[in-house]
Order: C-alpha cells, then structure tokens, then sequence
C-alpha cells in the first residue's frame, strides 16, 4: 500500500524549470524556420524609439512536440540561420568589443564561462577551432573583465572576416564533430560515440550548403531585389532559372 | 546526431503577464528618473506574456555548461552580450556584483526594514511567511502602491526596481517570490547604473540553462529531482 502511494506521488511530480522569456526571442531571431511566431508591428529597428528587440515578437502557443522540435533541429542546416540577427539593430544599439570579452562573468557568487570565440559567426568572423577555455582556477574574473579589451582584441586581431554568413575554416567541422563534440556530450551518452557520426551530414543537405552555391543565390536574390525582378517577367526568364539551379545546388 | 535517449520535457514557467498588470501607465517622474539611469526601463515592456515550452525544451538539451554554448549540428552558438543587448536594452559595461548566493530571513527582515520603509516586524512576518530570504512579488508590488501614495519615493522606487529584475532577468522557478539578496543593489539609486546588467542576466541565464540541461538528461533526473521539485 505503502509502495502504490509512492508510486502515485512520483507519477505527479513535475520538474519545473524556469528561463527567462527572452531566450525564446532569441531562438525566433536565430532560427526563422523553428517556432510558431507572430510578428509585432512595432518599429524596434528605429532610432529614438527606445524599443527593445524582445518587443518584436509575439507568441502563439507552440503546437510541436518536444521530439519533433528535436528531429528538426537535427536538420537544420547552416543556411536556416539568419546568423547576424541584429545588424538592423546597430543604429539602436551600437555594437561594443566588450561582447567578445572572453573568460568568466560573475554575478552574486555565481561564476560561468563566455566564450564568443567559439560562436565567431554570431560575429562575423570566420569560425576557426577556438583555444581550450581558459583555467577556472587560474583566472582573475576582475582583472580580467577591467581589461576586457585585451581579450577581446586578441580574438578580434586573429579573426577574419567572412564572405558568406556561416563560413567556416575546412578543419573545424572536421574538429566539431571528432574532438569538441563526443567530449562534450554527457558522460552517459558517450557508448553512443562510436555511432556513425555525419561528418558531411552538412553536404549532403538538398539546400545550396555548398558554400560557393550559397554566395551565388544570395548575390542573385539581392540583384532581384534591388532590380524589382519577379519570375513571370520574361526579360528575366534566364536569370530565374540561373537562380533556380544555384538553389537546386547542381 | 548522437542518439539522446530519453530526456524528460521540462516544465516551463513564466510570468510575463503578470508584471504587464503591474506596470503603470506613467510612473511618478524622480522613479522615472532613477530608473532611466539604472538602464533596466526597458524591462518594463519586453517581458512576454507565453513561452513555447516544447522549443525551449529541445534547445535545453544542446546547452553544455563547459562552453557556456548550445551545440548544433553545424558547430556552437550562444546567447552573446551583444545579444542581450539588444533583446533588452540593458548595459554591458559596468561592474559585477557580490553577494554571498543565500541570505537568511532574518538578514532580508532588515534589509527591508532599512531600504523598503517597512517596520521590522512587518518585514519579519513576511519573510517568515515566504521560509526563506525573499519576498512576495505581490508584497514588493503593495508597498510601491503604498509607498507612491504617501510619496516616499526612494522606498518605492526600490520596491519597484527588485520586482521589475525580479520578474525578469532574475526570475527563478519559484514563479512568485523574489530573492531579497538582489535588495542591496538597489542601496544608492543614484548608483544603479553602474552595474553591468547584461552579464549579470546572461550569468542567470547560463545558470538555468546549466541546471535544466543537468535535468533533461534521464540519469541526473531522480538526483535532479531531489533538489528541485514539486510535489502537488
């Protein structure tokens, strides 16, 4: 008896977890194609308004499982990542070197690392394989923090920028997926490491992931656009279909 | 990807429409003032009503506190100052902010007697009620009203500061109580700009994601549910 009433009590119990609400703007500003998201009509992007990004979005309640979110995060490409979300934010709030301060924040005791060089595309910088983080025992928070700059123009100086939004140097998919990342994954998963990894999973994707192709389409959709092009005008029949075939990724 | 097995959903909580019934209309102009320099207005209108519980959840599971980064398929990305910046207009420069993490109720009893304009006894029978060091976001709300009316300011300035961060960038899941130990910040109200608000809501952040991606995973699930449940 004693043993159904335990069993009772742990079928009700609900693990709560709270996160601010922001994070789920910032996945509806990464991630255009994950999510049920109603825009506001509300001129964040406008200087003088003091309107904050948060305030561009609305939310219609989700209506995907969990496992579904899941399979499509799995497939997401790094074409489905509008990678540099606020650029059109930048009048509002100017971009400051301190975001690429690298090392540890702190705050009432807690401390956690912040690693920009390993999200160097959020930056627009080309994304190489980032140093080891640096030692938590050894590393002085508020030294560091009053000198951010030296941090952040360290990683500045040995950036390049890129060409195309999600470029990446040819060895660091290679070391995402063969070192940083069957280390990184809890330590209950780790038999799962032997599983095949897709290391070309990226490649074999049926959008433009070849990176030469991705330039193309983009320079193509941004001539349309300036130009006021659309398909059904035949002046511009064999540009569309130029377009069609840089995006079928022949 | 590697196979996840299974991960419980997480349950989560927000309480977004809540602070948007509490904040008024036109604010009397010396808290406008304190709270314009304090760089955390914006907080007032970007907190959002309903979280999709199911994507939250799903991102969750890719967060690796090591790194302090989500882990895609196609390599690492993280939730950068610059980010926070511009989601909620806080400022990224500034100094960090030290606090021992608990703080008894006896300690919260006289910090609101001292900052919030409350008899000690007042303040100790509402920390008794809460059995820890916070108080009632419905308790700090009340003596703003109280404290505008008789036109203290400064008391109800700070009442409304620690509920605004407190229903925002430091909520926890307790959904209705606000840790006292974030009263102290609101000391000099002259001051409050000097602190670095965006990191410290990033710090928040990763700690939460850190501790919910710990839960997400079935075998930390029964020890993660010791520290942190409740039982209806």
């Amino acid at each position: 008896m004693q043993l159904l009433i335990l069993i009772l009590i742990f079928k009700f119990i609900i693990i709560f977890n709270y996160f601010p609400n922001y994070v789920q703007c910032w996945i509806y500003e990464y991630f255009p194609t994950l999510g049920n998201r109603v825009e506001n009509r509300v001129a964040c992007d406008e200087p003088g308004m003091g309107v904050a990004r948060a305030m561009r979005w609305k939310y219609p309640r989700g209506n995907l499982k969990v496992d579904q979110i899941r399979r499509m995060i799995d497939d997401l490409t790094p074409n489905d990542v509008i990678w540099r979300p606020f650029d059109s934010h930048r009048q509002v709030i100017p971009f400051d070197d301190i975001c690429l301060y690298s090392g540890y924040l702190r705050w009432c005791g807690n401390v956690v690392p912040y690693l920009p060089e390993r999200c160097l595309r959020q930056f627009g910088y080309i994304q190489c394989i980032p140093r080891p983080p640096p030692n938590f025992n050894t590393f002085n928070v508020d030294i560091e923090w009053n000198d951010c700059h030296s941090s952040a123009n360290q990683i500045i100086r040995d950036a390049h920028l890129t060409s195309y939004p999600f470029e990446v140097t040819d060895t660091y998919m290679e070391w995402y997926y063969k070192v940083s990342h069957p280390r990184l994954i809890r330590p209950t998963e780790v038999q799962h490491v032997l599983v095949d990894v897709p290391t070309h999973r990226v490649l074999s994707d049926e959008r433009p992931s070849n990176s030469r192709l991705a330039v193309i389409v983009k320079e193509l959709e941004g001539c349309a656009r300036d130009w006021g092009a659309v398909p059904e005008d035949p002046v511009f029949k064999r540009f569309f279909r130029a377009l069609d075939y840089a995006r079928g990724g022949l | 990807m590697q196979e996840r097995g299974d991960k419980k959903e997480l349950r989560v909580v927000s309480h977004g429409k809540k602070l948007e019934s509490r904040v008024p209309p036109q604010l009397p102009p010396l808290i406008q003032g304190w709270l314009d320099g304090s760089g955390l207005s914006a907080l007032q209108r970007t907190s959002l009503k309903m979280v999709d519980a199911n994507l939250l959840s799903a991102f969750v599971e890719r967060w690796h506190p090591e790194t302090s980064s989500f882990h895609m398929p196609f390599g690492e990305m993280t939730i950068t100052l610059y980010d926070v910046a511009c989601l909620l207009h806080l400022p990224i420069r500034g100094d960090f902010y030290d606090q021992p993490l608990g703080i008894t109720k006896n300690r919260a009893a006289s910090l609101a007697h001292l900052l919030l304009g409350v008899t000690y006894d007042e303040a100790i029978a509402e920390t008794r009620r809460t059995r820890r060091g916070c108080y009632r976001q419905e308790w700090l709300y009340d003596l703003f009203v109280r404290h505008c009316k008789t036109g203290m300011f400064d008391y109800a300035s700070r009442a409304y500061m620690l509920l605004l961060v407190g229903c925002t960038i430091f909520s926890n899941k307790s959904v209705t109580l606000v840790d006292a130990k974030y009263l102290s910040l609101f000391e000099d109200l002259s001051n409050c700009g000097r602190y670095c608000w965006g990191a410290a809501s990033l710090v928040t952040l990763y700690e939460h994601l850190g501790n919910g991606s710990m839960m997400s995973c079935k075998q930390l699930g029964g020890y993660a549910t010791l520290l942190q449940v409740f039982i209806f």
